[in-house]
Formats: C-alpha cells, sequence, structure tokens
C-alpha cells in the first residue's frame, strides 16, 4: 500500500536475472541507480535527456532510455542491461559477434545501446531491409562511425538470429 | 640464408584482423572515466554564468554551504592563492598572453564559464546547493561576431588584448602585387563557415585523488593526451610531475576537442587535494554544448590573380577565426588561423601567396582543434578560388585545377610545406575516371536545359598530418614535439607488454600496435599487450591526434622490436655458441627465438638456421630463460641424426 | 543534469490521483510516460513539489469502440496504438501518425495522454486531435467535463487543463467509412526529430468529389493549425492536379510560421505547400481524373 508522496522509496528491480532491493532518491533516474547502486557502468550517459540514446536498457523487454525513466517507475520490473546481453558461457551474443565482425564500434561508448537496440528492433522486424535498419536504428546516435557499419552488423546480426530471407534494400 | 628474413614481413600488417579490444565495448566492460569509483568520493557540480559578458560583482555562496550533503563551496576568491590559471603559450610575438582561471575572477566572459564550484556527498545534491549560490552581474556588452569584435570601440574582452585578437600574423610569399598587376582579371570570394562543436558522445570527466601523505595526485580524465594534461596539472597545482599521474581510460569519442584542458576539469584534482577526498566530476550535455571547446567559425575573404588561360598567379586572404573567449591549451589560438592560412594554396602551384590571419576574441567558447582543425576552411578557399575561374572563363572546374596542380616535385609551397613526391594530375584523373565525372558533367547538362539543376563538386587536398616538430614551431606552438615513444618488454611467458604513448579511443591502436609488433617479433596479435593512456606505466608521449599515432607510436614500435630482436640475437648466440650474424628464423618458422624465452611447456619451439656443428647444445641462461631451439645445417644438407635427436630430446625435456 | 527534490506518488486509482490533485495540483507535475516531463525534470525546467505517477492506472489503459467514436485512455502506450486493429481500422489517420513519433524506445514508454496534455507545438498527436475534432475528457473531483480538441490547445505547451485536472480519454470521431483515405507527413532533418513543418490529413470521397477533407499543420504555430482555408477550397470539388497546386498554395497563404533556430518562416511556408502537395497527391491517389 502506497501511504502517499515520499522523497524516498524502497524498490525492488530485478537485473539481468538478479533481484536486488534498494532505497533510492524518488527523483534518481534508472540509468543512475543501475551505474552506481548495481555497478552496472555498461549503460552510459551521453545526454540525459532521451536523446541520444546510450543510456538503452530494456525494461519487461522493451526498449527503453534509462536516462528518462525514474528508478521507482521500474520497481518490479524485469531489466535487462548489456552485462546481461551475453550467454553465461563467456562466448558472445549473436549481435555482439556481428558487430565485432562487422566492425559497428570505434570509442565504444554508444556501443551497448546499439546492442541493446538491436535485439528490440530485431524482435520487431526479424526480416529488416538495409533501409529498415536506418530508421528502426534512429534513435540511437553514434558520432564515430558514420552509422554504415552499424547497419552492416545489425543486418548481419538479423542473418546469425536467423531471421534473413535475402531480402535486401 | 642468414638473415631475420621473416621476422618483419608484413603478415598482421595489411591483413583483416578484427580489433582485439572490440570485445571490452561490446560486453560494457570497457571503462570511461565517469564509470570509475573510488571510496568516499565527492561530487562537483559547477555554477555557472548566464551572461556571455559581464562583471561579476559578488558571489554568495552561504546558503549553497548550509545545503545538505555539501562539503564545500568555493568562489575564485577562496581559491586564487592556491592554483594558478590556464596559460595557453604561443611563441609569436604579436600573441596577446591571457589566463584562463579556474573559477572566473571579476568578470565572466562567456556564457557557461564556472564562477563557483560546490562538493557534495552526490551529484543531485551538489547541484541543489549550486542552485542555491546567487550572483550578481553586472552585464557588459557581449561580443558576437568577428566584424563586431574588430569595430572601433568595442567592448574590450581581455585588457590584455585590446583589440581583441588574441593572434595574428601577416606574412607574404613571392610578389603579390606583381600577380595581381600581370592578371587578366581576379577573383573575389568571402566565405564563412559556422561554429561547430565536437559533441562526443561521452562529456568530459574527471575523478582526482590526491595522497596527502606522500604528496601524489591520480586522476583519471577524459583526454587524449594524457601525459601533456600531467604536466598542465603539476604546473597549475604545483605538484612537481612526477608525483602527478594522469590515467586516461578509454574515452567516449575525442575529436581534438578532448586535447584541450577546460578549467572545469583542472579544478577536480585541485578540489581532491584540497578536501582531502577523491572528487569526480562528469560534464552534462548542456555544459558540454555551452562551455567545451568549438570549432571551425572563420571567414574568409580572398582575391586571386588570374590569368586568361585560367592559371592563377597569386592569392590574397584574409583569414578571420572567431576564437571566442579564450585561447585554448596547449596549441593556443594561434592554431586553427594558422592551418587555415597555410592551406589556401592547396595542391595548386602558387608561389605568391599574402595572407593575414587573425585569431579574433568573442564572448563565445573558446575555439580549439576539432577534426581537421582550420584545414578545411583552407581546402573550401582553394577549391572555391578554381571553382570560380572556371565559372568566369566557362571552363571545366576539373580542367582548370589541372591547369594548376604542383607538377614537379619536390616542391615547396608558399606557405613552406615541403612536398616530397606526388602526382596530382594522375591523381585527380583516376579520380574524375572512377566517379565518372564527364558523363555525369553530360547528363546536368541536359538535366538543365529541362530546369532541373544537379552539380557535381570537387575537392582536392593535400594532407597535412603527423606534424612535426617545425610544423608545430611554425604554428607557434610551444607545447609539442615531433616524437612518441613505444616502450616494448618481453615476458617471461614469450608475450610482449607494448606501453605506447598514443591514445586509443576508437582508432583500434590496440589492435594496430600489436599488428606492427607481431610482424616484427613473429607473433600473433593476441600475443601483444598494448598499454596506453596511463602515465604512471607508459613513457613521455603526445597521444592521438591529427593522425599522427600510427605513425609515430607505429614507427616508434618497429624500432623498438628491432632492439628486441638485436638484443634476443645476442642472447641466441650466447646461447648457441654462435655468431648473431648467423642466426635468423628459416622458412615456415616465424618465431623469434627471444620471444621463446620461457620456463614452459607444450610449446612449439623456433626453428634457427645456422651453420654451427651439431655439437652445440641447449644451455640453460640466468634469468630463467631457457630456450630450447632446433638447428639444421645451412646449404640444403639434411639435418643428422644427431640434431635430430637433439631437437628432440629438447622438445622432451620442454614438455 | 539531475531532478531538483521531489515528492513522487503513483496512485493506484484515478480517485485518489485527483483527489491529490485538487489538494496539490499547483504544484505537481503529472507524470505518464516521461519521454517528456522527465528531460524537463532533468533540465530543472519544471521544479514541481510532487510528481504524480500515473503508471499505476489501469483502468486508463483501453482502446474500444463506443458507437461513432474511438475512445483512447490516457495511459495507452504509442506503440499499442500504433498496433491495434481497431484504431487501424476505425482511426487510421492515428495509426499513422504514430511512427513519426520519435522512436521505439520513446513510443513503447509515452502515452497518448501525455502527448496531447504536453501540447508541443509539433507533435503529431495533437494535430491528429484537431484535425478529427476529437474530444479531450477531463476529470476532477469537480466532475467531468469535455473539450473538443480546438479548444483544448491555448499556446504552446499549454492547454485548458485547469488545476486538478486530469486527462483522462481521447475521443477520436471514427465513421467507418469506404472511400477514406488519410497520411501523415513531416519535414525533419532525422527521422524522429521533432518536425519542421507537419500536416495530418484525411479525406473522404464519395464517387466523384471530395465529401470531406480535415487537413492540420503543426510546426507551423503554436497550436495545431487547423487548415480550414484549405479545406474549404476541396470539399465538393473533383480531384484533380490542378486542384492540388490550388490547395498547395492555399496552405502556404494560410500559415504565418514562426521563424527559429531550426528554420525561417518562409521557409516553414514554403514547405507547408509542399506537403501539401505530397499529402493530397497520395491521399488521392488513383482518385484523380
Amino acid at each position: 500500500m502506497t501511504p502517499g508522496p515520499s522523497s524516498r522509496r524502497t524498490i525492488r528491480l530485478e537485473v539481468n536475472g538478479t533481484v536486488h532491493e534498494r532505497e533510492v532518491d524518488v527523483r534518481r533516474s534508472l540509468g543512475d541507480v543501475l551505474r552506481e547502486d548495481l555497478d552496472l557502468t555498461g549503460t552510459h550517459f551521453g545526454c540525459e535527456h532521451g536523446v541520444c540514446g546510450a543510456c538503452t536498457v530494456q525494461v519487461d523487454g522493451a526498449a527503453v532510455r534509462s536516462c528518462i525513466m525514474l528508478a521507482v517507475q521500474a520497481d518490479g520490473r524485469s531489466i535487462k542491461t548489456i552485462e546481461g546481453m551475453a550467454p553465461a558461457n563467456g562466448a558472445l551474443h549473436p549481435i555482439q559477434q556481428a558487430f565485432w565482425d562487422h566492425k559497428g564500434q570505434q570509442c565504444g561508448f554508444c556501443t551497448p545501446a546499439m546492442v541493446l537496440a538491436t535485439e528490440d528492433f530485431l524482435r520487431r522486424n526479424p526480416t529488416p531491409t538495409r533501409e529498415e535498419v536506418r530508421e528502426g536504428m534512429s534513435g540511437n546516435i553514434c558520432r564515430c562511425t558514420g552509422y554504415q557499419f552499424i547497419v552492416d552488423s545489425v543486418l548481419a546480426a538479423a542473418e546469425a538470429i536467423g531471421g534473413s530471407n535475402g531480402r535486401s534494400s | 640464408m642468414a638473415g631475420a628474413a621473416d621476422l618483419g614481413e608484413r603478415r598482421l600488417v595489411g591483413a583483416r584482423v578484427r580489433h582485439v579490444e572490440d570485445p571490452k565495448f561490446l560486453t560494457g566492460q570497457g571503462m570511461y572515466t565517469d564509470d570509475f569509483k573510488l571510496p568516499g568520493v565527492l561530487h562537483a557540480a559547477f555554477v555557472r554564468s548566464t551572461h556571455g559578458h559581464a562583471r561579476i560583482l559578488s558571489v554568495d555562496l552561504s546558503a549553497a554551504r548550509e545545503m545538505p550533503g555539501v562539503v564545500a563551496a568555493y568562489a575564485a576568491a577562496d581559491i586564487e592563492d592556491e592554483c594558478e590559471p590556464i596559460k595557453a603559450p604561443c611563441s609569436y610575438d604579436t600573441y596577446c598572453q591571457t589566463y584562463q582561471d579556474l573559477l572566473a575572477r571579476e568578470k565572466v566572459r562567456l556564457v557557461g564559464e564556472p564562477i563557483a564550484v560546490v562538493v557534495a556527498e552526490d551529484r543531485y545534491l551538489a547541484e541543489d546547493a549550486a542552485d542555491m549560490v546567487a550572483v550578481e552581474y553586472e552585464p557588459l556588452e557581449a561580443v558576437t561576431s568577428i566584424e563586431q569584435a574588430m569595430a572601433d570601440g568595442a567592448p574590450v574582452v581581455h585588457e590584455a588584448a585590446p583589440e581583441n585578437v588574441h593572434v595574428w600574423f601577416h606574412r607574404h610569399t613571392g610578389d603579390v602585387n606583381k600577380a595581381f598587376e600581370e592578371a587578366d582579371f581576379t577573383v573575389d570570394i568571402e566565405l564563412r563557415t559556422q561554429r561547430y562543436a565536437a559533441v562526443c558522445m561521452e562529456p568530459r570527466a574527471c575523478l582526482a585523488r590526491w595522497d596527502g601523505a606522500v604528496g601524489e595526485l591520480t586522476v583519471w580524465m577524459s583526454s587524449q593526451t594524457p601525459h601533456l594534461f600531467r604536466t598542465a596539472l603539476a604546473e597549475i597545482l604545483g605538484v612537481p610531475e612526477h608525483k602527478v599521474r594522469v590515467i586516461a581510460p578509454y574515452l567516449g569519442g575525442g575529436f581534438g576537442q578532448k586535447t584541450l584542458l577546460h578549467p572545469d576539469e583542472a579544478l577536480v584534482p585541485f578540489l581532491a587535494r584540497k578536501l582531502g577526498r577523491p572528487v569526480k566530476w562528469t560534464s552534462d550535455r548542456s555544459e558540454d554544448l555551452m562551455v567545451s571547446t568549438q570549432a571551425r567559425e572563420q571567414v574568409h575573404k580572398a582575391s586571386a590573380a588570374v590569368r586568361a588561360d585560367g592559371r592563377v598567379l597569386g592569392i590574397r586572404a584574409d583569414i578571420y577565426a572567431d576564437n571566442g573567449a579564450y585561447s585554448c591549451w596547449p596549441v593556443s589560438a594561434a592554431l586553427d588561423m594558422g592551418q587555415a592560412a597555410d592551406n589556401v594554396t592547396g595542391p595548386y602551384d602558387i608561389p605568391n601567396y599574402e595572407r593575414r590571419a587573425y585569431a579574433v576574441v568573442t564572448n563565445k567558447a573558446p575555439m580549439g582543434p576539432y577534426r581537421g582543425v582550420g584545414r578545411p576552411h583552407g581546402c573550401l578557399t582553394a577549391e572555391r578560388i578554381m571553382d570560380e575561374v572556371a565559372r568566369r572563363l566557362d571552363m571545366d572546374p576539373a580542367e582548370v585545377r589541372l591547369k594548376n596542380f604542383i607538377r614537379e616535385f619536390p616542391y615547396v609551397t608558399a606557405s613552406e610545406f615541403h612536398l616530397e613526391s606526388g602526382d596530382y594530375v594522375a591523381t585527380l584523373q583516376l579520380g574524375l575516371d572512377k566517379f565518372g565525372y564527364k558523363e555525369l558533367r553530360q547528363e546536368h547538362a541536359e538535366l538543365a536545359e529541362r530546369g532541373i539543376y544537379r552539380g557535381v563538386g570537387i575537392a582536392f587536398n593535400v594532407e597535412q598530418s603527423a606534424h612535426g616538430k617545425s610544423e608545430w614551431e611554425r604554428k607557434g606552438v610551444m607545447i609539442a614535439a615531433g616524437y612518441d615513444t613505444a616502450e616494448m618488454r618481453v615476458e617471461p611467458d614469450g608475450k610482449v607488454r607494448l606501453a605506447v604513448g598514443l591514445h586509443s579511443h576508437g582508432q583500434g591502436q590496440e589492435t594496430t600496435m600489436a599488428q606492427i609488433a607481431a610482424d616484427q617479433l613473429g607473433l600473433e596479435v593476441e600475443d601483444v599487450n598494448v598499454v596506453f593512456g596511463d602515465t604512471g606505466q607508459v613513457p613521455y608521449g603526445f597521444g592521438s591526434y591529427s593522425s599522427r599515432a600510427t605513425i609515430y607510436c607505429g614507427g616508434a614500435t618497429i624500432l623498438a622490436a628491432q632492439d628486441i630482436v638485436a638484443k634476443a640475437k645476442t642472447i641466441a648466440a650466447h646461447m648457441l655458441e654462435a655468431n648473431p650474424n648467423d642466426l635468423g628464423s628459416g622458412p615456415g618458422s616465424s618465431r623469434c627465438a627471444a620471444t621463446r624465452a620461457a620456463q614452459c611447456s607444450g610449446r612449439t619451439w623456433p626453428s634457427w638456421r645456422t651453420t654451427v656443428p651439431p655439437s652445440s647444445r641447449r644451455e640453460s641462461i640466468p634469468g630463467s630463460t631457457r630456450f630450447a631451439s632446433t638447428w639444421r645445417r645451412s646449404g640444403g644438407r639434411s639435418p643428422t641424426p644427431c640434431t635430430s635427436s637433439r631437437w628432440r630430446s629438447t622438445s622432451k625435456r620442454a614438455t | 543534469m539531475k531532478p531538483a527534490p521531489f515528492q513522487y506518488w503513483d496512485p493506484p486509482t484515478v480517485e485518489d490521483a485527483i483527489a491529490f490533485l485538487a489538494e496539490h495540483g499547483d504544484e505537481s507535475n503529472v507524470l505518464s510516460g516521461g519521454q517528456s516531463l522527465v528531460p524537463l525534470l532533468n533540465m530543472r525546467l519544471v521544479r514541481p513539489e510532487y510528481v504524480v505517477d500515473l503508471n499505476r492506472l489501469s483502468e486508463l489503459d483501453y482502446v474500444r469502440a463506443e458507437g461513432d467514436v474511438v475512445a483512447v485512455g490516457a495511459l495507452v502506450r504509442h506503440d499499442t496504438l500504433m498496433h491495434d486493429p481497431l484504431v487501424a481500422e476505425r482511426c487510421p489517420l492515428l495509426a499513422r501518425a504514430i511512427p513519426h513519433i520519435g522512436h521505439s524506445a520513446i513510443r513503447y514508454r509515452g502515452t497518448a495522454g501525455g502527448s496531447v496534455a504536453h501540447a508541443d507545438p509539433a507533435a503529431e498527436l495533437p494535430a491528429v486531435a484537431a484535425a478529427l475534432d476529437a474530444d479531450v475528457v477531463l476529470r476532477s473531483t469537480r466532475g467531468t467535463r469535455t473539450v473538443p480538441a480546438r479548444e483544448f490547445f491555448v499556446t504552446h505547451l499549454t492547454t485548458s487543463i485547469e488545476p486538478g485536472e486530469l486527462l483522462t480519454e481521447l475521443r477520436f470521431p471514427a465513421r467507418a467509412t469506404a472511400g477514406k483515405g488519410s497520411a501523415v507527413m513531416e519535414l525533419t532533418r532525422r527521422h524522429g526529430d521533432f518536425a519542421l513543418v507537419g500536416l495530418a490529413g484525411q479525406v473522404e470521397m464519395n464517387s466523384h468529389t471530395i465529401a470531406s477533407a480535415r487537413l492540420c499543420a503543426f510546426g507551423v504555430d503554436e497550436v495545431p493549425r487547423r487548415m480550414t482555408e484549405v479545406e474549404a477550397l476541396l470539399e465538393g470539388q473533383a480531384p484533380s492536379e490542378e486542384l492540388v497546386a490550388d490547395a498547395a498554395a492555399a496552405a502556404s497563404e494560410a500559415v504565418e510560421p514562426p521563424s527559429d533556430m531550426h528554420a525561417s518562416a518562409s521557409y516553414r511556408r514554403d514547405m507547408t505547400g509542399v506537403l501539401t502537395r505530397r499529402l493530397l497527391s497520395e491521399v488521392l491517389k488513383g482518385a484523380f481524373e
């Protein structure tokens, strides 16, 4: 039962399969709690106002900008960060492998978000054309690569995950 | 035949190699400055000017200091005796030396300039307290354009630069006046390029720890040039340089902006020392867009003296860089305008060139080098002149360029670039062919008749990069060098630790340097551990910018590897009782004996081709390096049973 | 860029929410998707005492047909609307607007009610609401009232929501008719940016002529700009290239857009005409004689 407004709240977050209970200031962003309280620093802040996408995580399976979601709003939810992407055996997820093979990263700062956004995108559209990749991934900004190799990586990931039917743009 | 024929052979360089550092980024394990945590760390937030130009009448920190979680709040008056301002040097005698205080004293000169800093238990609380700082301003007229800055009676931004010019020069090469006399016509252009922001995905950040017991400072910061930043911080804080360690971990982009020391990040180590606790500050995007160095805002006014056949005889150019409020450290305000001015003649044979270049003071964020610095502007001016000539003479723009290209090498340009070799004519022609230029122009002519206007542009550039010391000196830069370092160490397991003075933040140097080293030593990329970014682990280097790293550190790596191989040969020769000059690596064996020196098992041991008689035997060497080697007679003779067994026994012993 | 302190509450029912807002509405910001509000909080551009989070109000998460109306609860996510079959069938203009809203991550969180209540002049849903003469339902402890879209948007980022009121529902007239064509077009630098100029348009044909036209431009004024001049020109006419050209010219004439750092007034004016021509050509495709 919620007693009414408060400045602090105890929340339970399931992150990458582990449940964490924390008492947090209600104004803290989900991204901040992940980075500071749970030491999951793979999620990065590029703008803190929902524009660049570098803070992308998945909440209940959907890509979300963790800089503009309050941590208290994630109470009871299931969250995946980049640290939860690779399978437990130490191999890379096919999306990560595709990005590696196709040089979809340079400085790496936008990369965790790209990987999580790719997974979300390919769930919605498993057999995208090049144009659809460009549009579907346009919420994630990269300042290094010029995007071409990121598009290549996403298409390669689509194929690796098994969605490709030979469509091309 | 004897000789290290396989070592140094291109095997990995030129091959398609996946970057060894990428899995770290892909799994979120790459650490950027804000990711580092220290126990007891405090967080800083800045109070920043809301005016572009104003006198500071008062700063009231009393309410801020009472806020929850606040440990300290400072304005300039609280710290002025304890740290130096940032002082960007420049060797030009027209340079007006100005200073950038870490916290603004008396005056602010750009929106966002730090006036006060609050340090608290977390960033939220620090920002709450920063909100409570009251600043009283006397607004002054802000200077927002080059024209306004240079007009009579303009507001003066720096007393030390009363004409609102950080620095300028006037140079005349050849005889421009004669060129204009001989010209059949002139072409005049005025070009304006807007301001750019680097917008690295990772805003600047700094985390500092002061160890009072030994007077040592450790600073993690988002820097492309950690050693240079170490030098700067040592001076600003009055700490001996060998007691300052700067660690530049991975950066989320640099692009040149992170070669420049900003007052906010420079203040963080000062706070750590003053408060005796680690302090962290990470720029948010608003701060970054306001105050991190910006780039490229220039105005070029150029005139070209042209002969009727399209030959440009001379150029006069006035180059103005809107340099903002401060001269950036370390390269100063002279760099952008200088690189622009020097590139106006481009790849063309124009020996008569007169130019005036000005770095103008305005109330904007300081200008700093960013991806191309002033060189794109020089190229733009050169190319636009060619296009204008083409338009005036109704000539093909490609033809005009071909007519004006430098054709004889070596050639010294009017800006003293020594072009040793080149074939610009062939390059352009190849480009035009591959691009289908002729067909496009034909197509465009036909479309134009139908009222559809399409165009194709040509930009031809000879890029200057990996600048040497003389180039820096010509640009007035006093903190730069024409070298870099590689320190190579073979570890007991035969792997290599390669410490290089560059910084890798997306350029893939952890792989590139490893490729170079591995080729030199007959290893694999995974065998070379590239270390960079930490002044405590890497000898003094100059970081990564202007495409210098592969050339400088790659070259240094090769030299270091050659030293290693020479040493290894000496050791091997001693062990084999052979002459070092007789040692080489045989075909099919690409392992360097030195790098196989180890106590280990299960390895493939190298083979050496020598002329040493089979009585040689394996020997132990002090220091726990052991060689096992197999050798054959040279000259095509087959191995004797004696040597074979020796090898077998050796390998048995080894496993 | 961290928010100023506030107190947070996520009421379990609408009754609880409006009771709270009756007392504290002046010092509260209502949070639904957060895609607009949380950036404002982060930048300290708003500093409410209370943030009232509506995300537990599942009673506001519905899409249903009520006669000639498609009723959309305030908490329906953009992504839900985009895929809802009822919306696709009965209110295609609404469905067509959603893909233009930001990016998928924004659409997963952003809500219909939030977007309309936020009233950004360059946003899509306010324009669709205005184009279709939708009604906005507001609830408070004083009762429920319904405000037509044309009265709801007062100026940029300002609506006629009064203190203590909560936007609970959007009601889109949605007569299922054959021969209806609709489209939303935007001019943006990048996909997902706020529109420099946007246009939401729906045209219904009877056998040979335009029975009704509804056009609403956004990004050209402080509120969604219903293009009644252009609609009047179109209605009753047989579609032709000439008609479309006249309509485009009329559209350019009619708007008085602002100049700002993103685009000049004259550019926006020109582009209004261009989008009008393109949109009408699109929805009238096949109908030209």
